[in-house]
């Protein structure tokens, strides 16, 4: 709901509140005064009947106005509400009935004046169609009010709102925000500008940080690297020591390699690869299964490429490469020996499927460092990286076991 | 052969310079900007080893400078970034090869020869080691002058022991050298076994001596007799 919507609700109903007790209020006022007025034409009109007998002798007769009895003893007078049948108008009507008994010269007449009233349904009604009609119009002037509140006063916000939405930290462009002359506005806005100002420098010291690591982590390895392969050529070596080194560079190569797995992890979380072009997924498969061609071939492992389609989307081309060579070296790592893979392109998929054993956890596979059984070499980062490549290509990538296969598909995700 | 090494990283540049001494290699240092760009105004270098992150300035401009006063000296980069713009724009502006921290000295060893072979001895591509000659350009293998068929990664493991002689190499930086960054499956060292085997057997069938030791646990030498 929006706001103003949910102002102008409270704002009707609070009124309704007030309305219904000063409608009885006005109710009970209406008949009163009516009833008083009534009283008071009731006498005159009796005066009136009185002073006419007596200058003209003659007695008055409008029925049912004015109704002169000669009655032979006074009684004392009256007033009271009754129903008379109306035959001009064929139904009852109520009046007011006031009776007195006066004696002029030697006669005595009973005078009864009516005079119709209002009737109490008719008040309630027109009260209630005449607060009903104001409300109505309330409602209208609040709506036009408010047509014109948005085309004005929350324009600026309406701008504001699309602007921070289509705000992108990748882009260098700074937010810049409408000012208005509604103060709550205009510190929301010092506060959005305040915050995303923060989190743009944030971001960029995140960005130096990464590039400066690449530099500090990696010159130090060169370094050690260096050193150690100066040691393997000592003639000096004894076996025990020999077995340490190699274990050091064992190492030293996986601290290399996950170092620049996570490199490219932050990188392409930043989105630092940019550079967007067709890319035609066909014309570079071959190329990178066939560079790891003799590793399938020393496993034994039948691997074959089915083009049944043209796979093609706008991304960067050295993350599809990254990407499909991810996932055929993921391919070759758990593939088991003797065991047969493949790739088929299709128009909206690609998908790489090889022989396995029992299914991979779907929730974890994904995550970083995280490994299935002890195949302790790797880095635990592969899969992330396809799936943060995916992530920020409008690619999907899923994984399924069946019929004792796994399956990798990317495809294209609906937008 | 000369050969400037530009680094700024102490530790690293005595490495690398040792290193390429012990190869025959004549080195001087230099380890920032300033001293580099001041050698090579003032003398002729074969090779220059340039690693572009350098505090005092950017190693590409040393690049566009040596460009520009026409010297035929072989340029290999090094980055710490593996940046794929930085390799690029060095290579546009006339590098010979690129290289990324953390590397091999044994592969560094290696590119800086193949970066002198294609700048300097044009005609004479032909390495000689005892009865094996190997033909760089044309990428063929003779021993004792009849041709040997080794597969292209046989080949580059041969060239690679041949421009390593005498060195240890351990397998970690043999299967990069064959693989490159494709290597980051497990079982690269199985591969590197078979591939020498087969390269042994070859050279064997072919009368050459097994110059190929196994040192037991690191990786392998080729040595001469």
């Amino acid at each position: 709901m929006k706001l103003l919507n949910k102002i102008n609700r409270t704002y009707l109903l609070s009124s309704l509140i007030v309305v219904i007790p000063g409608l009885v209020i006005a109710y009970f006022l209406i008949i009163f005064i009516s009833s008083e007025e009534t009283s008071e034409i009731l006498h005159g009109n009796e005066q009136r009947v009185v002073q006419q007998i007596g200058r003209q002798q003659s007695i008055p007769d409008f029925y049912p106005l004015i109704d002169v009895q000669k009655v032979e003893r006074a009684h004392p007078f009256e007033m009271k509400d009754t129903v008379i049948y109306n035959p001009v108008s064929r139904e009852n009507e109520a009046f007011k009935e006031y009776t007195t008994y006066r004696i002029i010269g030697t006669q005595t007449y009973r005078i009864t004046v009516r005079t119709p009233v209002i009737e109490k349904n008719d008040v309630v009604a027109s009260l209630f169609l005449g607060t009903a009609l104001l409300f109505l119009v309330i409602l209208t002037v609040l709506y036009l009010i408010n047509k014109n509140i948005n085309h004005s006063i929350w324009l600026p916000f309406y701008s504001n709102l699309k602007a921070i939405k289509s705000f992108s930290l990748q882009s260098s462009e700074k937010l810049a925000l409408q000012q208005t002359d509604i103060s709550e506005f205009n510190d929301l806005n010092t506060q959005v500008i305040k915050l995303t100002n923060k989190v743009i420098s944030d971001y960029n010291s995140l960005k130096e940080f990464t590039e400066n690591a690449a530099h500090e982590l990696q010159t130090p390895l060169s370094v050690v690297q260096a050193k150690v392969e100066f040691l393997f050529n000592q003639d000096t070596l004894t076996r025990k020591e020999m077995a340490a080194l190699e274990i050091i560079m064992d190492n030293l190569q996986r601290l290399r390699r996950l170092n620049q797995s996570l490199l490219l992890l932050t990188k392409i979380e930043n989105a630092q690869f940019d550079q967007r072009i067709p890319v035609f997924f066909n014309d570079f498969i071959g190329g990178i299964l066939d560079s790891m061609k003799e590793m399938f071939e020393m496993k034994n492992i039948n691997i074959s490429l089915r083009q049944e389609g043209k796979f093609t989307t706008s991304m960067d081309l050295q993350l599809a490469r990254q990407l499909i060579s991810n996932l055929t070296s993921n391919i070759l790592r758990h593939t088991p020996e003797n065991g047969t893979a493949q790739i088929r392109i299709e128009n909206d998929k690609i998908t790489f499927s090889n022989s396995g054993t029992k299914p991979l956890n779907p929730d974890r596979i994904f995550k970083r460092f995280y490994k299935e059984g002890q195949t302790s070499t790797s880095t635990g980062l592969g899969l992330s990286i396809v799936q943060t490549i995916c992530l920020q290509n409008n690619l999907s990538i899923r994984y399924h076991f069946s019929e004792n296969d796994h399956y990798f598909v990317v495809s294209k995700e609906e937008s | 052969m000369k050969i400037l090494i530009v680094e700024d990283e102490q530790d690293l540049l005595e490495s690398m310079t040792h290193f390429l001494q012990n190869e025959g290699f004549v080195c001087e240092k230099a380890f920032n900007y300033f001293t580099a760009e001041e050698k090579l105004v003032s003398f002729d270098y074969d090779a220059l080893i340039l690693d572009i992150g350098l505090p005092d300035g950017n190693g590409l401009d040393l690049l566009d400078q040596l460009k520009q006063s026409g010297k035929n000296t072989g340029i290999l980069i090094v980055s710490a970034k593996n940046s794929l713009d930085d390799k690029i724009k060095g290579l546009d502006l006339g590098a010979d090869d690129y290289i990324s921290k953390p590397f091999h000295l044994s592969e560094l060893n290696s590119r800086v020869r193949a970066v002198l072979r294609r700048r300097k001895f044009e005609g004479t591509n032909n390495i000689i080691f005892e009865e094996i000659e190997i033909n760089t350009e044309q990428r063929t293998v003779s021993v004792n002058e009849s041709l040997l068929v080794l597969t292209p990664k046989e080949f580059d493991l041969l060239l690679f022991f041949v421009t390593n002689k005498n060195r240890v190499l351990n397998r970690q930086s043999i299967a990069e050298h064959l693989w490159g960054d494709y290597m980051d499956t497990a079982d690269h060292f199985d591969f590197v076994y078979t591939h020498i085997n087969n390269l042994r057997k070859k050279l064997r069938e072919a009368s050459a001596g097994d110059y190929i030791q196994t040192i037991y646990g690191i990786g392998y030498k080729l040595s001469q007799p």
